[in-house]
């Protein structure tokens, strides 16, 4: 699963290291004094260590908790994320961490007392309920029977109902949900592309009809369920491949009962896009036209309005408006 | 081995270099040279560099700048050679999988993309070390090596391997420089192991990266500011990524109005495909 695990010092000693450790007899361990020093080194191909990546154990020092980016999330209230773990154990094309690390190993995070204090401290920051995104910096199920992220921070967030705890995600790794009682605060949001983009763009992505199926699962043990449709990238046939998609997902779900759907279309900020042009310089779609505004790179498509609103049209057929919102450009 | 290897290897000592040099097909060149230098004609070069850290950097630096010119694929770079250890047995091949200069305490960490070998802690220190203070390898070249190697390619394609020559039971003082030789050899099924990884993750980067023929072609054919050359090459990388080869090639049949023009036309080229 890992090709090495490095350990930090200051946290060489904590049970929750022992525990990751000894699941892993047989990988390379190496001692390290701060994750930076392998994560974010100079010439680092990410490319190339996604091929196999490392696990890296570390603690996180300050900004636990931040604001979640303009129009990140499902409503109005106040709206964080916190990021255990940095990089995904999937391979995504379109997806900008690739943009953002220098490195493809995986950085856990594992001081998770420490986000449970600044998470109650967010908490009790004043009345309004408020949310909380974790799976923005990584996939936050994808390597839970390494982390046990869910099993410390659900019992977390059913102490606290005015908060809201919004797990993003694409893996079927829901063991540990479905013995955990669910809790009416925590959603489960998983993310869904056309057939096609799956096939093309999400590597080691567990298939469409087994994120189905988790998402079946959690919903019938009482998991509120979300679904995020994004990145939309428009291409020939997307009509067709969409309608096959929501009437799969939405056939096999109670759709009554999903919490939110969204859409959100392709963007990344120049900085990443340009990183990974160089990383990808033979991925079609790095190769395609863009537009950049407010530095933010689109690709570019005339049509880019009418195509979501058929998606949006689309969807309404099998959900209401009111289940529905669009992420911000 | 037959196929093409696109690899670097730097060792201290003849010694070390002498099993390499046969199981490689490596020949001497005889160009006057600081170091003594091997090369097959299938892509791998071997240089001696002496002992130390600052011989290896040297040698490492010198190679590099032996090939900055006459070759555009990028080659993996490969430090092999011995190391006293604490605990490991005599013979044993271990891949480096953190590398410490001791006079300094500076760390390098190379990427471990390569799985399947035994891997060690190196240090490397400026005098043989007596006392093995703790579980790791000891030599005295490859944080050199590293430093130099991993500014020349990105560091995944820089490893470090080395072969455990004395610990505390066989200490330094005795090791018999017959048997140098023979541990290297009979090293031989992981070291052709390592040099195939390390081949094969060459070929790939290089295989991503590489710009296609066109752009020489049409660089040659009008002069371009040092903008324009990098426009021309992502236009170049952008044809064959969107499936367009046939297109480009098209327009290095034509001639060239102008720079400026050149840009343009394949700019345009590309405006209805996605």
């Amino acid at each position: 699963m890992f090709s090495a695990i490095y350990i930090e010092e200051e946290v060489a000693t904590s049970t929750r290291v022992e525990q990751i450790l000894d699941r892993f007899p047989s990988v390379p361990k190496i001692q390290c004094q701060r994750y930076g020093e392998v994560f974010n080194r100079n010439a680092q191909n990410f490319r190339l260590q996604k091929k196999a990546p490392s696990l890296i154990l570390a603690k996180k020092y300050g900004n636990l908790v931040l604001p979640a980016p303009d129009g990140y999330g499902f409503n109005n209230s106040q709206s964080f994320y916190f990021s255990h773990m940095l990089n995904c154990v999937y391979d995504c094309r379109y997806c900008f961490l690739q943009g953002m690390y220098r490195s493809a190993n995986y950085v856990l995070f594992v001081n998770y007392e420490d986000f449970a204090m600044a998470l109650v401290e967010s908490i009790h920051h004043d009345s309004d309920s408020r949310v909380f995104y974790s799976g923005y910096d990584c996939d936050s199920l994808a390597l839970e029977p390494v982390s046990n992220f869910c099993r410390f921070f659900i019992p977390l967030f059913a102490k606290y109902p005015q908060a809201t705890l919004e797990i993003r995600t694409k893996s079927t790794q829901i063991r540990g949900l479905l013995e955990t009682p669910p809790i009416p605060n925590c959603i489960i949001a998983m993310s869904f592309t056309s057939q096609d983009a799956t096939q093309k763009w999400e590597h080691k992505v567990p298939s469409i009809s087994k994120r189905i199926d988790a998402l079946k699962k959690l919903q019938k043990a009482g998991w509120q369920i979300a679904i995020r449709f994004e990145p939309l990238i428009f291409e020939e046939g997307y009509h067709r491949q969409y309608q096959q998609l929501f009437t799969d997902i939405f056939t096999e779900l109670d759709a009554a009962r999903i919490h939110s759907v969204s859409t959100g279309l392709f963007r990344m900020p120049v900085d990443y896009h340009r990183k990974i042009v160089k990383l990808y310089p033979d991925e079609a779609l790095f190769a395609r036209a863009t537009d950049t505004r407010n530095g933010m790179v689109s690709l570019r498509c005339e049509q880019e309005a009418a195509h979501l609103q058929r998606i949006e049209e689309l969807l309404f057929g099998f959900i209401s408006p009111q289940q529905y919102y669009r992420c911000a450009d | 081995m037959t196929t093409d290897r696109l690899l670097n290897i730097v060792v201290a000592h003849t010694l070390e270099a002498k099993p390499l040099i046969a199981m490689l097909g490596l020949k001497k060149q005889n160009h006057q040279s600081p170091f003594a230098l091997y090369r097959n004609d299938r892509g791998t070069s071997l240089i001696i560099a002496g002992i130390g850290k600052l011989a290896a950097a040297a040698a490492t630096g010198y190679l590099a700048a032996l090939q900055d010119s006459s070759e555009t694929a990028v080659k993996a770079w490969l430090n092999l050679g011995i190391a006293g250890h604490q605990t490991a047995e005599l013979g044993s091949g271990l891949l480096a999988q953190k590398l410490t200069d001791q006079a300094t305490g500076s760390c390098f960490y190379p990427p471990m993309l390569l799985t399947g070998f035994a891997t060690s802690d190196v240090i490397t220190v400026d005098e043989p070390e007596l006392e093995y203070p703790v579980d790791a390898a000891y030599e005295m070249e490859a944080f050199g090596f590293y430093a130099v190697a991993s500014r020349l390619v990105t560091s995944e394609l820089v490893q470090v391997f080395k072969i455990v020559s004395d610990n505390p039971s066989n200490p330094v003082k005795d090791i018999d420089a017959k048997l140098i030789q023979h541990w290297i050899k009979a090293q031989r099924a992981e070291i052709e192991k390592l040099i195939l990884d390390l081949d094969e993750l060459a070929q790939e980067y290089n295989a991503a990266y590489q710009l296609p023929a066109e752009f020489n072609e049409l660089s040659a054919m009008t002069k371009l500011s040092v903008t324009q050359q990098n426009q021309l090459k992502r236009l170049c990388r952008r044809y064959y990524a969107l499936g367009q080869e046939a297109q480009l090639r098209a327009v290095v049949e034509k001639p060239v109005s102008s720079a400026k023009g050149l840009i343009i036309d394949l700019e345009i080229g590309l405006i209805n495909v996605s």
